[in-house]
């Protein structure tokens, strides 16, 4: 599976802008994880560990779209992919809107895969 | 010599199966296959000719059967009744803890080398704090005595694995496992963790499984990475490393377990810039 979603999102986690692309499930767990800066991501990780569950509950029950932090120089973006799956991305915000538009075409690509059990 | 367990996808995640005379347990909450699990790692026995004897305290003989035939397994049936598979139940209301009527069953059926099931460990130990944890391990080696265990703990609907009725089997087994269901039917509602494998590597991460009928529990276990021993004997060969890294990167370019090329060049530059 990992290999799987690792094909769909090789492009946006290539990016150079693109730090981290961690998928969570409801309940906080990190089911995927891809990082190009370690050192970075690290530094955020803890902060969304302790937030993600809250911000998950958020995007379900209040039906988002999306979420956006702003941390120091760095964004997390949090899409909805399935009822259980969130993407979130840590990047530089450069070329913001190009990601945002990429990472659209990646949560529709992912939600058939993500979606079914079988 | 590694104990196949039969679940299609796992063996491979634990290094190729559960070590020889060890307690393992499968943690989880009601309804993520820990059954299952365990009918299917005697289920593998019984295909290699072993033995094995399966301890409930809440279904009967009648009860693993009509769940066996409901997955297709006719052979464990059939085992079941050939006394290749000891079925035992022991009710709640008589069990005096880690009872060793428990144990002598198993030590008079074993010869030392059985595949032993306890489903569940948690009526036997509900009750228990942290101050029991040496009774337990006091169990668990008896189990190991007796064969290669597979212990199933039930998790609270809590979400909590830090009660002593569920952290004490974990600290003290050989290896721990923890299935997960959130039970809303997507490629990660039911997932599978290693927690912990004594002695042996494991792999990292969450991985997805499902339960179907014939094949039991199937993971999804298609590691990124595989192990290519050719690269890290060229690479060993080709570097001026050390003799004393160099040792240690020859243990490891034999065990049969995923590493790139690229995480040993890693290592090998942290190790270099250490020691520059």
């Amino acid at each position: 599976m990992s290999r799987r979603i690792d094909s769909l999102v090789k492009d946006i986690s290539n990016d150079p802008s693109v730090i981290g692309l961690i998928i969570y499930r409801v309940d906080g767990t990190p089911v995927f994880v891809r990082v190009n800066d370690e050192m970075r991501v690290i530094q955020h990780l803890y902060f969304l560990e302790s937030q993600i569950r809250s911000i998950l509950d958020y995007i379900f029950n209040q039906n988002l779209n999306e979420i956006s932090i702003k941390v120091e120089d760095i964004k997390i973006l949090l899409l909805p992919i399935t009822k259980t799956l969130v993407m979130s991305i840590l990047f530089l915000p450069i070329a913001e809107y190009r990601l945002e538009m990429e990472a659209k075409r990646v949560i529709n690509s992912l939600r058939p895969l993500l979606a079914n059990e079988v | 010599m590694r104990i196949k367990t039969g679940v299609i996808g796992f063996d491979t995640l634990i290094g190729g199966g559960y070590r020889p005379n060890t307690v393992n347990v499968v943690v989880g909450a009601s309804g993520t296959g820990k059954t299952i699990f365990s009918l299917q790692y005697l289920l593998e026995g019984i295909e290699n000719g072993e033995t094995g004897i399966y301890i409930s305290f809440d279904m009967d003989a009648k009860a693993v059967k009509i769940l066996s035939e409901s997955l297709g397994w006719f052979e464990l049936v059939e085992a079941m009744e050939n006394e290749q598979i000891l079925v035992t139940r022991s009710h709640a209301e008589n069990i005096s803890y880690l009872n060793e009527d428990i144990i002598s069953y198993i030590e008079e059926n074993s010869e030392g080398n059985a595949r032993i099931v306890v489903d569940s460990f948690t009526p036997l130990i509900s009750s228990l704090d942290y101050s029991s944890r040496r009774d337990i391990g006091w169990f668990f080696d008896q189990l190991r005595a007796s064969g290669t265990s597979v212990v199933t703990v039930e998790e609270p609907f809590t979400n909590s694995l830090s009660r002593p009725d569920v952290s004490i089997p974990i600290f003290l087994s050989d290896s721990a496992i923890f299935m997960k269901n959130i039970g809303y039917g997507e490629a990660f509602s039911r997932t599978l963790q290693i927690i912990k494998h004594r002695a042996s590597w494991h792999a990292d991460g969450v991985f997805p499984y499902r339960i179907m009928p014939g094949l039991g529990i199937v993971v999804e276990s298609d590691l990124e990475q595989r192990f290519q021993r050719d690269d890290i004997e060229a690479l060993l060969r080709s570097s001026k490393i050390d003799s004393k890294i160099k040792r240690r990167l020859s243990f490891l370019s034999k065990r049969d377990i995923p590493v790139s090329r690229a995480i040993i060049e890693r290592v090998l530059g942290i190790y270099e810039s250490e020691n520059r």
